[in-house]
């Protein structure tokens, strides 16, 4: 049972980790309900962690899985929102853009992003924006390595596509 | 370009830290989640040693007394524990079931009038703490006693004792009204000769009582604004077999196979692709990923009657109308396609170490459909070496065949895929 107290020292090395992550991959701020969502099922599913993997791509790969849960509850919601209170103002919610404190260019570029294909969309943000190894990144999402390295470069064509001459200066 | 845009990516912030509060009531959180387990693990113990004492006459317990002496006198601190504790359990089973459900009652009006002094009153001064922090991460440093929500509230709820620890099952309801179920565990213990709340867990909290109506989730798709609904029939061995589509009010069943795993869920689109100003159904499966493949299957159906229009098969398309050469050439590849008569070459670099046998591309790993400015598109890239390294994209643009009635494919665009 003490082995669950590692959960623990997951949470020191690894939570801004996954609320950076989290915040990139759903657009907003709000996210620190995830990041505890993250460590509660990653601490209840703890018997199926393979102790040779490495933790912290267990948890992004948990993380995900989680926002994408969220990302669909909240489009269900949002729909259901517009259906009831049509006629009421808006309530003024961060746009991804604002939510990552981006610059003009960077803003075009992420709101591009949010614009791709998922597949497209996991490896820009996991290998381009978070930086992680192509091994995390096919870890996280149960690649291959060279099928990390493909999708990453069509996503980068396909972000080019959209961004046009930004990244020309 | 791309590396200077793969840069920029690097450079995005990633400095973004939750704050000490959040960080605390997470732990808090996580803390209270492992005591919980821990409380299970007791609870367990707690039950099992109840049924074997029902096997046993009350005279066991002295046994089990006089077994932890003896243990004790053999200094074997872990038997005389575990002996010990079974004396405790009997000791409460035979004398204050009673009073444990007593005081389990107290706790569980206490959620009802959302009062929780009578609940602190019953604490150790370890559980105590527990509440404490609890209500402070709630309410801040100036904590009061008010506990649960306004909203599920208590109807009703069971008490079951289990030895030394009690089960309660609250049933709650909303305004709407809309039913739940929170279930909470208390382990009791004697603290100054006084039975005291030890610890206590919430093990669930407010899980629709709908979800446990029936061992399978409901679990049901829809296009972007509800026109069409995907209901799966059953769920066999990871893959879900059958499926009933509604459109309209129409329903209708299909023995489409497709696997259950969470992340794939079927893309589902209201929209005229035959152009005949009714819009279609338009449905695309995940038929399953894995190592190097990506796979979809597409069914567009009549919105009048459900009947399910053709869209030409695609392997049918590359053997008539598409050829590949392969052949290497030092660290590179040449790569001859022809389409439809028209040929381009291109060259791929590529490091084969145990040289590169085959004479064309290969197809089938990845199969992607989309549906965009109305007309269905599918990208099936072509590959080289048994673990595929993906060379080209081959891009399919579909249109309807009215007098065929068949989605036939009618443009076909080669993107190599080249560094």
């Amino acid at each position: 049972m003490e082995d669950n107290d590692i959960i623990m020292d997951w949470f020191h090395e690894y939570s801004d980790d996954i609320f950076n992550f989290l915040i990139y991959y759903t657009g907003r701020m709000d996210v620190e309900d995830m990041v505890q969502e993250v460590f509660i099922r990653a601490l209840k599913r703890l018997t199926t962690f393979n102790e040779r993997s490495n933790p912290k791509t267990w948890l992004f790969s948990i993380a995900r899985n989680i926002a994408i849960d969220e990302m669909r509850k909240q489009k269900k919601e949002k729909e259901k929102q517009q259906r009831l209170v049509r006629s009421f103002d808006r309530i003024h919610v961060q746009s991804p853009e604002e939510a990552v404190r981006a610059d003009e260019t960077n803003k075009e570029i992420y709101g591009a992003i949010q614009t791709l294909k998922q597949n497209y969309r996991d490896v820009l943000i996991l290998k381009g924006i978070k930086e992680l190894s192509v091994k995390e990144t096919a870890d996280i999402l149960q690649w291959s390595e060279n099928k990390v390295n493909v999708t990453y470069h069509r996503a980068l064509k396909a972000l080019e596509k959209k961004v046009g001459g930004l990244t020309d200066e | 370009m791309n590396k200077k845009l793969s840069d920029r990516l690097n450079a995005f912030p990633k400095n973004h830290q939750l704050d000490h509060e959040t960080k605390a009531k997470i732990q808090t959180a996580l803390q209270g989640e492992i005591n919980q387990m821990k409380t299970q693990e007791k609870t367990k113990r707690g039950f099992r040693e109840s049924l074997k004492k029902s096997t046993i006459p009350i005279s066991g317990a002295a046994v089990i007394v006089i077994a932890a002496v003896l243990m004790f006198s053999a200094h074997n601190v872990e038997i005389q524990d575990k002996a010990s504790n079974q004396a405790e359990q009997a000791a409460f089973a035979v004398e204050d079931q009673q009073k444990i459900e007593e005081l389990s009652t107290v706790w569980a009006n206490a959620l009802k009038t959302r009062d929780g002094k009578p609940r602190y009153e019953m604490m150790s001064r370890e559980a105590k703490e527990k509440f404490e922090q609890e209500q402070i991460v709630k309410s801040g440093e100036q904590w009061n006693f008010v506990i649960g929500d306004s909203s599920p509230w208590v109807v009703d709820y069971e008490i079951k004792i289990h030895g030394p620890n009690a089960v309660i099952t609250y049933k709650t309801q909303t305004s709407e009204p809309h039913y739940y179920t929170t279930q909470e565990l208390l382990a009791f213990e004697r603290e100054n000769g006084h039975l005291v709340v030890a610890d206590y867990q919430t093990n669930f909290e407010n899980k629709p009582l709908e979800a446990d109506e029936g061992s399978d989730k409901k679990i049901v798709w829809s296009s972007e604004n509800n026109e069409i609904k995907l209901i799966p029939q059953k769920a066999v061995n990871g893959n879900y077999q059958g499926v009933t589509v509604e459109v309209n009010e129409m329903k209708k069943g299909f023995d489409w196979v497709f696997p259950t795993a969470e992340e794939s869920g079927p893309q589902l689109f209201y929209m005229d692709v035959t152009g005949d100003g009714n819009e279609e159904a338009i449905i695309i499966l995940d038929k399953g990923r894995g190592t190097d493949s990506s796979i979809n299957e597409i069914h567009v159906l009549d919105n009048t009657d459900l009947s399910e229009i053709k869209v030409q098969n695609y392997e049918e398309v590359l053997a008539q109308q598409v050829q590949t050469e392969v052949a290497q050439s030092g660290d590179s590849l040449e790569i001859k396609v022809k389409v439809r008569g028209k040929e381009s070459q291109f060259t791929y670099e590529y490091d084969a170490p145990s040289g590169l046998n085959q004479e064309e591309l290969t197809f089938g790993g990845v199969v992607s459909y989309s549906v965009k400015d109305q007309r269905i598109e599918l990208t099936v890239p072509g590959s080289v070496g048994v673990f595929p390294t993906y060379v080209a994209d081959f891009e399919f643009i579909y249109k309807f065949d009215a007098d065929k009635r068949e989605f036939t494919v009618d443009q076909i665009d080669v993107e190599p895929l080249g560094e």
